[in-house]
């Protein structure tokens, strides 16, 4: 995975006998700019095979996106802002901050 | 008890969570931002600054989601530790906050203690309270939490072979650290 460029990657399992595995890259998706280099950032998917990406703002801004039919031609981002973390006076903090994404589970599934 | 009636009955939601750990000298602790998103129209339905919350009120805590939706929240409180104890064995005052979504209201909550070897629990006591609140044991309602929490060693991101990889990235502004994990999966983490 690039490491400045927050890259979305579709995988296919194939298997291969019952003792080997292999994964293919089937799409590639960058999210649309600004690029935050070198972040943190979280993943997660929905239930409906939504991408998620939850990344980091020094400013307590945080971005989530969520990306629908992304192994179309056109998938469908949408961005919004979610209050988090802001770095303030980097003094103030020991060790790294880490981001977490729980997609609750739906009527139909018991977990996700 | 917590019932399962107390879901939300179209839940479609997810929880977003930033961590980290303040050392500033009013306000020494976990310092968080626990917001929900209804995926339905993508918006933020609650928010909370989750280390003013008294019933979240510990030196840290670790979150997850039970199979009818609710967050639960594990509130830890670590026992003072003492020259020439044990480094690898230490317990913890541990609340159970269970929150209902997406208002993040505290419909339940009940505590134990817990106490850790080596990274494992080794036992548990006082948890008869949760297990009434919960209607069946504790240990099999944990372990059946949905939690995407890699795992985690000392505090610091640890790649698939227990291997912490990081670089720092000088910027005018901040020093940032990304951590490089070797996992499907990687975890990115950004330093004071």
């Amino acid at each position: 995975m690039a490491p400045r460029l927050l890259v979305m990657l579709a995988v296919a399992l194939a298997m291969a006998g019952h003792s080997t595995a292999e994964l293919k890259a089937v799409r590639e998706y960058l999210l649309r700019p600004p690029r935050d280099k070198k972040i943190l950032f979280e993943m997660a998917v929905t239930p409906e095979q939504d991408v998620l990406s939850f990344i980091a703002n020094p400013k307590g801004k945080w971005r989530l996106s969520r990306v629908r039919r992304w192994l179309d031609k056109e998938p469908e981002e949408q961005t919004i802002i979610v209050p988090g973390l802001a770095l303030g006076d980097r003094k103030q903090w020991a060790g790294p901050w880490s981001a977490k994404l729980i997609v609750t589970p739906t009527e139909n599934s018991s977990s996700v | 008890m917590v019932r399962e009636t107390d879901r939300h009955p179209d839940g479609k939601f997810v929880v977003c969570v930033t961590s980290g750990f303040h050392i500033g000298p009013a306000d020494r602790g976990q310092d968080e931002f626990v917001s929900v998103v209804n995926l339905l129209d993508l918006k933020v339905v609650s928010s909370i600054h989750a280390s003013e919350v008294a019933a979240l009120s510990g030196s840290y805590r670790t979150y997850g989601s039970d199979h009818v939706g609710h967050l639960i929240a594990q509130v830890f409180t670590p026992f003072p530790r003492h020259s020439g104890d044990d480094a690898t064995f230490g317990g913890s005052q541990v609340k159970l906050t269970v929150l209902s979504l997406p208002d993040l209201a505290v419909v339940g909550q009940c505590q134990y203690s817990e106490w850790m070897r080596s990274g494992a629990i080794v036992r548990r006591e006082g948890d008869q309270d949760c297990g009434k609140m919960l209607g069946g044991s504790l240990p099999d309602f944990l372990s059946a939490l949905v939690d995407t929490d890699e795992p985690r060693r000392n505090g610091r991101p640890v790649s698939s072979d227990g291997h912490s990889n990081e670089k720092t990235v000088r910027s005018p502004t901040a020093v940032f650290s990304r951590a490089i994990s070797s996992s499907p999966s990687p975890k990115r983490t950004f330093f004071q």
